[in-house]
């Protein structure tokens, strides 16, 4: 980076190389890099994560190597900048799957391509009753719910959770985006929801999307 | 594959080891009673010479069994099959599976799926191009009737291009003794010498006896010719239900056995030791359209029974498995080419042949052959089959996760899911259909076309593949072809 030489640090992180990462941090901080920078720079290189996923040319579990090593990367650097105020003030969305449901996988990926996006996230987990939706938007402040459901038995319950948000006069706090494979735009809007998202990359665009 | 014995019989089998020594036993007969006809004085001279019953009257030839057991004995097991300018072969035999596309074309199918015209030498050199880059082709072909070259040029031309544009091994065929020469003069250039050419050979010869029980003088002098140039041979006979064979698939198992095996003895003779695979295209005739059928189950039934056989008498099997008849990219196009896929996988032929080839082997299409691509490496993975190890059974990777747990993090799945899956090109849609609309609803032909495209894209900016002293040889070989036949226009010299 300090001579101007392009390191693919993204090709680095998916190829699994968390050591070289690592390496190239320490580098980098000897060549008196600031931390900021550092972060500026990683987080460029990841947030690329979501246009070579939709090219084709990368496969899931190498998204999830490559996030887990940005996260152990970042934790490194964010070790040297100055501490931040809140332990939650970067937290962006509550997410779960509805009640009835144990299906956690999708909510999941979505929860790591988020991280990759620098999207901090509270899962609540699978089988998450309408009532800790609204606790947990209460205790944290956050706007932005993501409601996960995997059947056609369990998706009604996303209903639940903002009908429910609804009659406790709360609707207008929060935004609600509903994701799932038997889960459709059409659906969404039936229910109400402000977004749909058919995989987690459109997820991360369009949660982005409700924050502004 | 040891001769004559039942050890190496395939994954699917349709005959019993009894039901193959029954067909055996009666092709014996058949080859030693009835005999078969060479309309070649050569072929009649060289197996009068060679202990066979030769009645020149009526060009028939019987054989004893001794000899066609010594002969089937003399045959190698399997046989290297070389690249063109990489010093890296095939090995055809034994449990080894590979897919190429099929024979001579006389129609070209444009991009539509649809409608067909006169294949061209551009054509030709577009399929070579883009059969160089489909990693589930495993072998060329001069596959098409070429129109716009003169017509006793089009066996050189087919070859001078494949040699030009394609690394992978070549399999050509030729009906003319001239044609043979200058071919083999032309794969002697690119092989540097005549040793080398007959050690490392980069191209094997197809030729078809005439069913029933005949060669015809066109095709056996051909034989001959390259049996005497010490090159590969892979007969392939095609017996037709009720038509050119009995309409039972018994007796024309039988019958293509003795044809098969009619030229073996030949070609051993001329050669011993020569490389010659069993192959085969049975077809069911079918009796309402008074057509023949490449995507029949009973073209498939006995294309299982030719491995059999094939695998009983240790010879590399071939066998005709993935074309169809229907005429344009369909359903019905789907359905025969993919069961064809699977079976011949299943039944462990050696060569494959098919791909990209529609209208019961009179049509080739690049768009099927890419779509080919796809079924043969689903088919690659089936053959690669399921290992099981300690790391494989994966006991700590389920304890560590658990009840409700998730793989998809454990670096276990990094390590494996490459190994483990076999991943299509974009041309396979798995997409959600959000997902799929987004992208504009694509069917298996709109991207069959888009990747046929990329492919040529990226082999036009590299020209020809073969380069140096190969192709200067090559070159050289070619335009002293054509100063000696008098060719001054081509629509392609490269």
């Amino acid at each position: 980076m300090e001579n101007g030489q392009y390191v693919d640090l993204l090709g680095i992180m998916l190829k699994g190389e968390k050591e070289k990462l690592l390496e190239w941090i320490d580098d980098a901080i000897e060549n008196k890099t600031s931390p900021e920078k550092l972060a500026t720079v990683l987080t460029k290189h990841m947030s690329e994560l979501g246009n070579v996923w939709e090219s084709g040319s990368i496969f899931l579990p190498e998204v999830i190597m490559a996030v887990s090593i940005f996260e152990l990367a970042f934790q490194k650097i964010e070790k040297l900048l100055p501490p931040k105020k809140e332990e939650t003030a970067n937290i962006g969305m509550i997410l779960g799957t509805v009640e009835g449901d144990v299906h956690s996988l999708g909510k999941d990926i979505v929860k790591l391509v988020l991280k990759s996006g620098g999207i901090k996230v509270i899962d609540l987990g699978t089988n998450v009753k309408a009532n800790v939706f609204v606790k947990t938007v209460n205790e944290y402040n956050i706007p932005i719910i993501g409601l996960s459901a995997l059947m056609t038995t369990t998706m009604v319950k996303q209903k639940d959770v903002i009908d429910n948000f609804v009659k406790l006069g709360m609707r207008e706090k929060v935004k609600v985006i509903v994701g799932g494979a038997p889960v459709t735009q059409e659906w969404a809007d039936k229910i109400g929801a402000d977004a749909y998202a058919a995989n987690a990359f459109e997820a991360l665009r369009k949660i982005r999307f409700l924050m502004e | 594959m040891p001769k004559f014995s039942f050890t190496s019989q395939p994954k699917l089998r349709i005959l019993s080891d009894l039901q193959i020594e029954e067909i055996h036993d009666c092709a014996l007969r058949v080859l030693k009673n009835v005999g078969v006809r060479f309309h070649c004085d050569e072929a009649l001279k060289i197996l009068g010479d060679h202990d066979c019953d030769v009645d020149l009257k009526n060009k028939i030839v019987k054989f004893n069994n001794t000899k066609v057991m010594d002969s089937i004995r003399s045959a190698p097991e399997t046989f290297k099959h070389y690249y063109i300018n990489k010093d890296r072969f095939l090995e055809i035999g034994g449990n080894n599976i590979f897919y190429y596309p099929g024979s001579t074309a006389v129609n070209f199918m444009e991009s539509d799926g649809k409608t067909v015209r006169s294949p061209k030498c551009q054509d030709f050199i577009h399929y070579s191009q883009i059969v160089q880059r489909l990693d589930f082709v495993d072998v060329q072909t001069s596959c098409m009737l070429l129109t716009d070259v003169p017509e006793d040029f089009i066996e050189i031309m087919k070859v001078y291009i494949a040699l030009l544009f394609c690394d992978k091994p070549l399999i050509t065929s030729t009906f003319k003794k001239e044609n043979t020469r200058d071919v083999v003069n032309m794969i002697e250039a690119v092989s540097g010498d005549k040793e080398t050419m007959k050690k490392k050979s980069c191209t094997a010869f197809i030729y078809c006896p005439s069913p029933p029980l005949t060669w015809a003088e066109v095709i056996v002098e051909n034989v001959i010719e390259t049996a005497k140039n010490g090159l590969p041979l892979i007969f392939v006979s095609m017996p037709q239900l009720g038509a050119t064979a009995p309409a039972t698939i018994a007796g024309c198992l039988v019958q293509h056995t003795a044809e098969i095996l009619s030229g073996l003895v030949l070609a051993q003779a001329i050669s011993p030791g020569l490389p010659v695979v069993y192959g085969g295209t049975p077809l069911l005739f079918d009796m309402k359209t008074a057509t023949s059928a490449l995507g029949a189950i009973e073209t498939y039934m006995m294309d299982i029974g030719i491995s059999q056989i094939g695998r009983f008498y240790g010879l590399p099997v071939r066998a005709t498995m993935t074309e169809t008849d229907s005429k344009c990219l369909d359903t019905q196009t789907g359905w025969e080419t993919g069961m064809g896929f699977l079976i011949g996988t299943l039944a462990e032929i050696n060569l494959i042949s098919g791909s990209g080839m529609i209208e019961s082997a009179r049509c080739q299409s690049l768009e099927k052959l890419v779509m080919d691509n796809e079924i043969a490496g689903m088919c690659r993975r089936l053959s690669n089959g399921i290992d099981v190890d300690e790391d494989r059974l994966a006991y700590n990777v389920i304890a560590e996760a658990g009840p409700e747990g998730s793989f998809l993090t454990n670096e276990h799945t990094f390590k494996y899911f490459k190994k483990e899956q076999y991943f299509p090109s974009l041309l396979t849609d798995r997409k959600e259909r959000a997902e799929w609309e987004r992208l504009g609803a694509s069917t298996t032909l709109d991207r069959a076309k888009d990747r046929v495209r990329e492919l040529l894209e990226k082999s036009s900016k590299n020209g020809p593949y073969l380069e140096g002293e190969k192709l200067e040889n090559l070159k050289r070989v070619f335009k002293e072809i054509c100063v000696r036949r008098n060719i001054s226009k081509l629509p392609f010299i490269a």
